[in-house]
């Protein structure tokens, strides 16, 4: 009796335990699913990079005196892509006292009624007092007159008389001012263009002086833009939320023809663009005029706005555009890119010149190894450009070597053009500092922008960017323009804590011959550097004429070899760190250091 | 005990023991149907359609009276993009004394989710004359399942939505499906939706920021990472490739995900991680013409013209007169000093791109 209820017990148990099983495997079944390993942190999209290493930069704009806006009339809201360029930074020393003077274009507005009369404002000019300690000298040297609304400059002794003249171009004009001798003392700039036949009508932009036929006087590239005007100025909707209108882009215009003048003496500059054949196809923002082919005369490449870049190879006078061939117009993927700030240098040590781009968002800035016999191949993935993402708007650049450890490093100021842009990017950008370091045997540039202080954490409008040692300490400083904000001055500190040794060379040529394509292999201990005498660069700016060159930690003295453009090639020995030397066409032995 | 008293005992017990077995059966039949639908509704909520219903099939074949299991059954099967087989389950719901409103509801449902614009419209205004009611998110959720293939259309054109009523009623469906309460990876599901659109829509920070969100909740959502990998692709090509190499691990294989990931490796100047991938997809598709100039691009990028050259040629047998190609082509023979036969190249890039402006000009409209 009592095992038969056991069993009857036993069958109800089963039965529950079976049911049991069976629900919590479904159960498990749901709840369970594969695992499938950690997921990574992710880091921020658009916050730079902690770099290792001290500071490199202090702003110290405010204690210096300059106190300067570049103005576009962006407070008009008429939306004229001519307010998207902004202004350049043009390093000068004027007075020849050893100090670079500071140069800025004041830009200009819209008046009237319609608000559709341009109107410059005024440019100044900046006295380098010592000590970081700077003068507005605009009144005194003649330059307060400047009334077009003006983008940049350029600097050449376009009459080799020793002094350095001022190029200013802007909408619609174009002014060279040569550097005289005030009768009341000091210098003054004397406005020549009209008297030297420099008429230039057109939107100019960046521009370069470069000796082409090698007659020893500077001749002018000058790139222009497009054809707007308040004639053509067609409305552009803003296609983002609550953006009714945006800046049109420069495929809505037409590209101008960009000019190309020779200098005849010194006395009168006359118009070649004919003669070079140039036409209208490139939106002309940025030109570089140096010796890219090692035939010792001065090539110019052009940074052109959603067009296809150009470069001229200069035979012998005749500049013949190859750009396409020599694989420097377009992208890697085939496409032009919205090119701004050009710069060429030696990144990789193979004593031949590359050239630097920066460009649009969208686009890889682009850096075009040259690997000789005038063909150069886009090397932006390759070298870790492309890491620093495609958010960013390109302007004012320059290959810099920031560290003084003999490899050129890049400086970008940066900004979009329009206010409310599409993706990640944003109107106000912070500039960028890349380091060159070696990284599996090769050149690769890393974002080390954390170093270069709070400056390089703020978001600006960045434009106009010249790259000088400005208290001749013997580390490149920077001077950065901004649309519509203060100029900021950018104090190289890196020598308060760096090993590192460096070398100045101011080079004269005789007669005061220009200097543009002539090429400097300086030779330390352990390894050799190649740098490029230039003509224009960067964007709308113009930078330190002289040569400063990192040694890293190289002991001992070093030589220098000048293989000027017009082809004789002079050796100065002995040279010791530390100092900037003075090397003269001609005079074997170098001039004592500058102090 | 006597016989008699002793087959009246047995007989008792057996009794009782059937009686027993009976209530058993009863009891195990109820409790199992409560458990099926309660395993059902726990899958639905972690979005594992297929499971619920594998649940549920037995469920509703055993009880087809079960109008509760039949409804969720339909309803899942919608969500799973099943229609036809949400279509028999509804009918089955409906035959069984299912509510009509439900039906009707479940039939916009499937509408509004298959891209019908007035059924979306309707389903809209309902949740938006009855904010608080519970098959709201159901409705919303469809209603947004509907505009993604519209949206991912646009995409795949090249372009981005435009601005207008139509975005903006979106935008407010968007905004009204986050409003409502559901679980832990229904607001994944609904965050990726909404990231993605607004990503679509130009509304990038918000956008990523959603995408962001919905992986926070859902780490292992295949389709937010990837969403999230190429949005942000442009800015920060560093962090997309911590994302595809997940997505890679997630999908061993998967060709696209693969391939995004090749671009990424060689857009940070690792070309030697870049051309292990495209060597494995070239394995499984050795003549495909985007891989093979991609993997010429690496090789171009190490410094292997010749190498380049070889691939690139192969490409040019199936797409002679594409320009990527050919551009390709031009740049690995002039890097070795061959410089006749990449202006060859180059004249036929030029050429169709002169043709291509022909094109383009002459199907312009003409301005009078």
């Amino acid at each position: 009796m009592s095992r038969l209820l056991l069993i009857s017990v036993g069958i109800v148990m089963c039965a529950v335990v079976g049911f049991s099983v069976w629900h919590w495997g479904i159960k498990a079944s749901v709840d369970d699913p594969e695992p499938l390993g950690p997921i990574e942190p992710k880091p921020s999209v658009l916050a730079p990079p902690k770099a290792e290493g001290p500071l490199l930069f202090r702003d110290v704009t405010s204690s210096t005196g300059v106190n300067f806006t570049y103005r576009t009339g962006e407070d008009a809201e008429q939306f004229t892509i001519l307010e998207t360029l902004g202004g350049g930074v043009v390093l000068i020393d004027f007075d020849r006292d050893g100090l670079l003077d500071i140069f800025l274009t004041g830009g200009g507005t819209f008046a009237g009624p319609k608000k559709t009369e341009i109107k410059g404002l005024p440019c100044k000019l900046y006295r380098n007092l010592g000590d970081w300690k700077f003068q507005d000298v605009t009144l005194s040297l003649g330059l307060d007159g400047i009334a077009f609304y003006s983008h940049g400059g350029s600097v050449a002794d376009f009459d080799r008389d020793g002094w350095p003249d001022l190029l200013v171009t802007g909408y619609k004009k174009l002014v060279l001012f040569r550097n005289t001798a005030n009768p009341e003392g000091g210098r003054r700039f004397v406005d020549v263009t009209e008297q030297l036949g420099l008429k230039d009508e057109s939107w100019s932009t960046s521009a370069a002086f470069a000796d082409a036929n090698g007659d020893g006087y500077p001749d002018l590239y000058v790139c222009h833009y497009v054809d707007w005007s308040f004639d053509n100025h067609p409305h552009c909707p803003g296609g983002l939320p609550g953006v009714k209108t945006q800046v049109c882009q420069p495929q809505k215009f037409k590209p101008l023809v960009h000019a190309f003048f020779w200098n005849e003496g010194g006395k009168k500059f006359r118009d070649a663009t004919a003669e070079q054949k140039f036409e209208a196809v490139g939106c002309g923002l940025g030109v570089v005029a140096a010796d890219l082919n090692d035939d010792g005369k001065p090539d110019f490449y052009v940074g052109n706005d959603a067009t296809n870049n150009q470069l001229y190879w200069n035979r012998g006078g005749r500049l013949e555009e190859r750009g396409l061939t020599s694989g420097v117009a377009l992208n890697d993927e085939g496409r032009y890119d919205g090119s701004m700030g050009v710069d060429v240098g030696d990144f990789d040590g193979s004593g031949r010149p590359s050239m630097w781009v920066t460009n649009f968002q969208g686009d890889l800035h682009a850096l075009y190894q040259n690997l000789g016999r005038e063909v150069f191949q886009h090397r932006s993935r390759f070298t870790g450009i492309a890491a620093l993402g495609q958010h960013y708007v390109g302007f004012g650049t320059g290959f810099v070597d920031l560290d003084q450890d003999g490899w050129e490093d890049l400086v970008i100021a940066n900004g979009h053009v329009l206010q409310h842009p599409v993706l990640s990017a944003t109107y106000r950008q912070r500039p960028v500092l890349m380091h060159n370091q070696e990284r599996n045997g090769r050149r690769y540039f890393v974002d080390i922008s954390s170093r270069g202080g709070p400056f390089f954490d703020t978001a600006t409008l960045g434009r106009g960017l010249a790259i000088g040692d400005l208290d001749n300490d013997g580390w490149p400083d920077l001077v950065f323009s901004h649309s519509n904000s203060p100029v900021a001055l950018m104090r190289n500190t890196g020598g308060e804590s760096s090993p590192n040794r460096w070398l100045g060379l101011h080079l004269t040529g005789k007669g005061n011959r220009c200097l543009v394509g002539s090429t400097v292999k300086i030779q330390a201990a352990n390894r050799k550097i190649t740098r490029f005498l230039k003509g224009g660069g960067s964007y709308l700016s113009n930078n330190d004429s002289r040569q400063l060159i990192g040694l890293g930690q190289d002991s001992g003295r070093v030589s220098v070899t000048v293989q000027w453009s017009w082809g004789a090639t002079e050796t100065w020995a002995g040279l010791e760190a530390g100092s900037y030397w003075k090397l003269t066409e001609g005079a074997s032995v170098a001039g004592l250091p500058v102090k | 005990m006597n016989m008699l008293t002793r087959k009246r005992v047995l007989l008792g017990i057996a009794s009782i023991l059937a009686i027993g077995l009976i209530v058993l059966f009863v009891l195990l039949g109820n409790a199992q149907g409560d458990r099926l639908l309660t395993e059902a509704r726990s899958a639905v909520e972690q979005r594992e359609f297929e499971m619920a219903l594998n649940i549920l099939d037995p469920l509703v074949n055993s009880n087809t009276g079960d109008t509760e299991a039949l409804l969720l059954a339909a309803q899942t099967a919608r969500r799973a993009n099943a229609y036809a087989r949400a279509a028999k389950f509804l009918r089955s719901y409906e035959q069984n004394g299912g509510a009509r409103e439900e039906v009707r509801n479940e039939e916009r449902r499937a509408k509004a989710q298959t891209g019908d614009k007035e059924a979306a419209e309707e389903l809209m205004r309902d949740c938006e004359q009855e904010p608080g009611a519970p098959s709201n998110f159901l409705s919303l959720e469809a209603i947004v399942q509907g505009l993604v293939p519209f949206l991912d259309s646009i995409v795949a054109a090249g372009g981005r939505a435009s601005e207008g009523p139509e975005l903006q009623w979106i935008l407010g469906a968007l905004d009204a499906l986050l409003m409502v309460p559901m679980g832990t990876a229904d607001r994944a599901e609904a965050l990726y939706c909404s990231g993605k659109i607004h990503h679509i829509a130009s509304r990038h920070s918000r956008g990523v920021g959603e995408l962001r969100q919905a992986l926070e909740l859902a780490p292992h959502h295949f389709e937010a990472r990837r969403a999230l990998a190429l949005a942000i692709a442009q800015a920060s090509p560093a962090e997309a490739r911590i994302h595809l190499e997940i997505l890679a691990q997630q999908r061993p294989g998967d060709g696209p995900t693969l391939y995004s990931l090749a671009l990424v490796h060689r857009a940070l100047g690792d070309t030697a991680d870049a051309g292990k991938i495209m060597d494995e997809l070239l394995l499984a598709r050795p003549e495909d013409v985007q891989y093979l100039v991609e993997r010429a691009l690496i090789e171009l990028d190490a410094g292997r013209p010749i190498e380049s050259e070889a691939l690139l040629r192969r490409a040019a047998n199936h797409a002679p007169n594409n320009r990527e190609v050919l551009l390709a082509l031009s740049k690995a023979l002039r890097i070795q000093n061959r410089p006749a036969e990449a202006d060859q190249f180059l004249k036929r890039c030029v050429e169709l791109d002169a043709q291509s402006k022909r094109k383009m000009e002459s199907i312009k409209p003409k301005s009078k």
